[in-house]
C-alpha cells in the first residue's frame, strides 16, 4: 500500500531500523563551545513520523565566543530520527574552535534532562559533525588550532603575564618578549615562568642578565639546550609537550628590575583547544 | 581599538589578530625588599628611592649597597612576586550568569587607547 506522500508502508520500518525512535516528550538539542566570533551554527536532521513523512528539523545557534556552553533545543514529533548534521551558517571556525554536541533530551526549559548522546566534536567550516557515525570525541583529544597571540604590553618596571582563557587548554611551543633596560646600573636576571595560577610549576633562569641601557630578545621554545644566539638574543628552554589548562600564566620574573625597564607584548605561539 | 588597563596600566588588543577575544590579567606585582631609615621593608619596585639600601650579590658576597651607589654587576636579591591588588582578570567565571560582566574582576577598569 503506497500512501499519498511519505514512505510506502512495506518500506517503513527497514527505514527506521537505522534510526532512533523517538517520542512526543523528546526533543533535541545541541551544545557549543566556541572561541571564535561570528560563528552561526545549524542543527538539521530528517525525522520518519509515525505516518510515514520524512520531516525536516533545524534549528540554529549563535555560539558566545567565549568557550562557555550555549545551547539551543528543537521540539520533534513522536518517530524515528534517521540522521542529521551540525554546520556553520556562518564564520569560518577551525578544529579547536567550535565544538558541538547533539543530544536527545526530555523538557525544553528549566531543568532539561539529557537522555542520549548522538555525537560530539569541533564543527569547522570544511567539516560537519554528521550522525549517525558521529564520534563522541573528547574536546581535547586530536589537533588543535594554531595560534600567535600578542599578549598585554606591560607598563615600565612591570612583568608581562599572559593566563590561559576559561575552558582553553594551551600547547604552548614558543614565547618571545623584549627587555629593554633603562640606564640605572643595575643587574636584571630574567625568569621565564609557568604557574597554575599560584603555584610555580616551572621555572627556568635565563642565564644571561641585562644590564643598564640594553635591549634584548628572549625566547622560550622547545629545544634540547638553552644558549645565547647572540648577544641581543636570549633562549630559554621550555618542556616538551606542555599543555596548559585555563587558569594557568605564562610570565616572567626580573630580579632587580628597575622603575623604568621595559618589556614589551610578549608574543605566544600556542595550539589550542576547548576543554570544558 | 586597544585598551589600557587601569589598574596595571597594559596595554592590550581586546580581539587578537585571529578573531578570538584575549583576556587580560593584571601581572603580579614586584616586591624588593630595602632598609629605608634604618627599618626593613617590602615596597613596590616601582617604589624604591635612591636612598634606600638593599642586598645585592657582589664578587660573589652578599652586601648591602644604597641604591644609588650599585655598581655593575650588583644583583639585587630578595625580590619576589605578589598578587597585585584590585588586579583585573577578565577571563570567564562560568559561576557568574550570563547577561552581564562575567570577568572574575574588574579591577579599577580600562580606557580606550587613541593611537
Amino acid at each position: 500500500m503506497t500512501l499519498d506522500s511519505g514512505v510506502p508502508a512495506p518500506f517503513r520500518f527497514g527505514l527506521a531500523a537505522g534510526g532512533v525512535f523517538v517520542s512526543n516528550d523528546e526533543n533535541i538539542r545541541i551544545t557549543a563551545l566556541n572561541s571564535l566570533a561570528g560563528v552561526r551554527l545549524a542543527l538539521e536532521a530528517r525525522l520518519l513520523s509515525l505516518e510515514g513523512t520524512i520531516e525536516t528539523i533545524r534549528v540554529e545557534l549563535v555560539p558566545t565566543s567565549d568557550r562557555v556552553a550555549s545551547s539551543a533545543i528543537a521540539g520533534m514529533r513522536e518517530g524515528w530520527l534517521l540522521m542529521g548534521h551540525v554546520r556553520p551558517l556562518a564564520g569560518a571556525p577551525r578544529r579547536g574552535q567550535c565544538y558541538a554536541r547533539v543530544e536527545i533530551v526530555r523538557g525544553r526549559t528549566g531543568d532539561v534532562q539529557p537522555i542520549a548522546t548522538l555525537g560530539g566534536g569541533y564543527v569547522t567550516e570544511t567539516s560537519s559533525l554528521v550522525w549517525p557515525g558521529a564520534p563522541c570525541e573528547d574536546s581535547a583529544a586530536g589537533r588543535g588550532v594554531i595560534r600567535s597571540i600578542t599578549g598585554t604590553d606591560p607598563a615600565a618596571g612591570v612583568e608581562p603575564s599572559d593566563t590561559v582563557p576559561t575552558n582553553a587548554r594551551w600547547g604552548l611551543m614558543a614565547w618571545r618578549a623584549r627587555l629593554v633596560a633603562d640606564a640605572t646600573v643595575a643587574t636584571r636576571t630574567p625568569q621565564f615562568i609557568i604557574d597554575d595560577g599560584t603555584t610555580i610549576v616551572w621555572r627556568w633562569d635565563a642565564g644571561t642578565s641585562a644590564t643598564a641601557s640594553t635591549s634584548r630578545d628572549y625566547h622560550a621554545g622547545v629545544v634540547g639546550y638553552a644558549s645565547p644566539v647572540s648577544i641581543s638574543e636570549v633562549s630559554m628552554a621550555l618542556p616538551a609537550g606542555l599543555v596548559l589548562p585555563g587558569g594557568y600564566r605564562i610570565r616572567t620574573l626580573t630580579s632587580g628590575l628597575q622603575a623604568g625597564d621595559n618589556w614589551g607584548a610578549p608574543q605566544l605561539l600556542v595550539e589550542e583547544w576547548i576543554e570544558d | 581599538m586597544p585598551k589600557q588597563c587601569l589598574t596595571c596600566r597594559g596595554v592590550y588588543e581586546p580581539q587578537t589578530a585571529d578573531g578570538l577575544e584575549y583576556y587580560h590579567a593584571c601581572p603580579p606585582v614586584l616586591l624588593v625588599a630595602v632598609t629605608r631609615a634604618g627599618a626593613p621593608l617590602e615596597v613596590f619596585s616601582t617604589d624604591v628611592q635612591p636612598t634606600d639600601t638593599i642586598n645585592v650579590l657582589r664578587a660573589g658576597a652578599v652586601v648591602p649597597a644604597l641604591v644609588a651607589a650599585l655598581e655593575a654587576g650588583d644583583q639585587r636579591l630578595g625580590d619576589r612576586l605578589v598578587p597585585r591588588p584590585d588586579a583585573r582578570d577578565e577571563n570567564i567565571d562560568p559561576a557568574k550568569p550570563a547577561g552581564r560582566s562575567r570577568a572574575r574582576a574588574e579591577g579599577k577598569g580600562t580606557a580606550d587607547v587613541r593611537r
